[in-house]
């Protein structure tokens, strides 16, 4: 049967509140242990789920969009050489910040940037440890996948209505007004 | 479409598709140039060298807080090279709406006519029906003296009827008007979903 957007389709419709304030202290114990600068966990699509710490300049979303990006172009490296096991982590060195990356799952993904001070053999045993964790946390978000009523629908439900909607237009008309720019 | 509950964060994902050099990548150099700072993140495009779209364009604007909660609008293109079949298929990977940007000058409408067959591919591939999924249309260079007309490209292009408007990116004509239609057809969706 197919669906009739991404809504329906979208597994994050059973994130709950309370998954993920589970998910946000795991990111906060492991960027405390970890000694990270940045961590964010992200769905493959680049989506961020919870994130903690800060970089300065540097935009997280960008991070996770483009961290994204990067594992889906090494699986299709792999599948190009018909290799279908993917890369279970990444690490790139720079001469002030180190990022490691990590696939939780099949859909998600953890990235941590942090400085020189921790060697990363750590980072990674640390990373492993809090990746148990998580990943625990998100087979709660498959037992509310979509068909279940998420313990938020409600809240959603009151939240994404018509008045949202009318609000949403305000506020695009007030950042574009006298920018409309109909032929 | 997913609503972050500790940050507040209504994150909706939007996506512009279409042929190479139709204009995806100018729209939304448009859009980010007459969005306020407070209200955007930083542009991020993966190029070749050529300047054409590798990866993606990016960035996410966010439209300050709206009965307590924060709606986030992530804005991609893809690439609409052929050879980039797999990143186009990934970009699309959650996307809640789409907007297509169709060249609409005449040599150019069997490219439209195949990356729209691509999209529909796709997105039944992820499950969704292309008959319902929030898509909309922008006829681009409509300034061209070789542009067909709307109701050629309606006729070759839109056959469910989604909405459509003319633009011409390099001006910024259009673009803007698009992008608000999209966003609330988005918008629609989700609630009706609901």
């Amino acid at each position: 049967m197919t669906k009739t957007s991404g809504f329906e389709f979208d597994r994050f419709s059973g994130l709950t509140r309370a998954t993920q304030l589970k998910l946000d202290e795991s990111i906060r114990e492991l960027a405390v242990k970890a000694e990270a600068s940045l961590l964010l966990l992200s769905d493959k699509s680049g989506r961020l789920v919870s994130i903690e710490g800060s970089v300065a300049s540097l935009d997280p979303s960008i991070l996770s969009a483009v961290s994204a990006s990067f594992f889906a172009a090494l699986a299709e490296i792999g599948n190009l050489i018909g290799e279908s096991r993917r890369s279970a982590y990444q690490y790139f060195e720079g001469d002030t910040y180190k990022i490691y990356l990590t696939f939780v799952n099949d859909d998600f993904f953890l990235t941590a940037v942090f400085r020189g001070r921790i060697p990363l053999g750590l980072v990674r045993t640390y990373c492993n440890q809090t990746l148990k964790k998580i990943r625990t946390y998100l087979l709660e978000i498959e037992l509310n996948a979509p068909g279940e009523p998420s313990p938020e629908a409600d809240e959603t439900a009151d939240i994404l209505n018509d008045d949202f909607a009318l609000a949403l237009d305000d506020t695009m008309q007030d950042i574009f007004r006298d920018k409309d720019d109909e032929k | 479409m997913f609503i972050n509950w500790t940050t507040n964060q209504i994150n909706i994902k939007v996506v512009y598709h279409g042929p190479g050099l139709s204009g995806k990548t100018t729209s939304l150099e448009h859009i980010y140039s007459l969005t306020p700072k407070d209200y955007k993140g930083d542009f991020v495009a993966l190029n070749t060298d050529e300047d054409r779209t590798l990866y993606f364009d990016y960035f996410q604007m966010e439209f300050g807080n709206i009965k307590g909660f924060k709606p986030c609008f992530q804005l991609y293109t893809v690439p609409g090279q052929r050879r980039y079949f797999a990143s186009r298929k990934l970009i699309l990977h959650g996307a809640d709406g789409v907007i297509f940007v169709a060249d609409s000058d005449g040599s150019r409408l069997q490219a439209n006519v195949d990356m729209l067959s691509l999209l529909e591919r796709h997105l039944r591939e992820y499950g969704l029906d292309p008959q319902t999924f929030p898509i909309v249309f922008q006829y681009n260079k409509r300034d061209l003296p070789t542009a067909l007309s709307v109701d050629e490209l309606q006729h070759y292009l839109n056959p469910y009827g989604c909405p459509y408007f003319e633009t011409i990116a390099v001006s910024g004509s259009g673009v803007i008007t698009t992008f608000k239609a999209a966003v609330n057809l988005v918008v629609a969706q989700v609630i009706k979903d609901l």
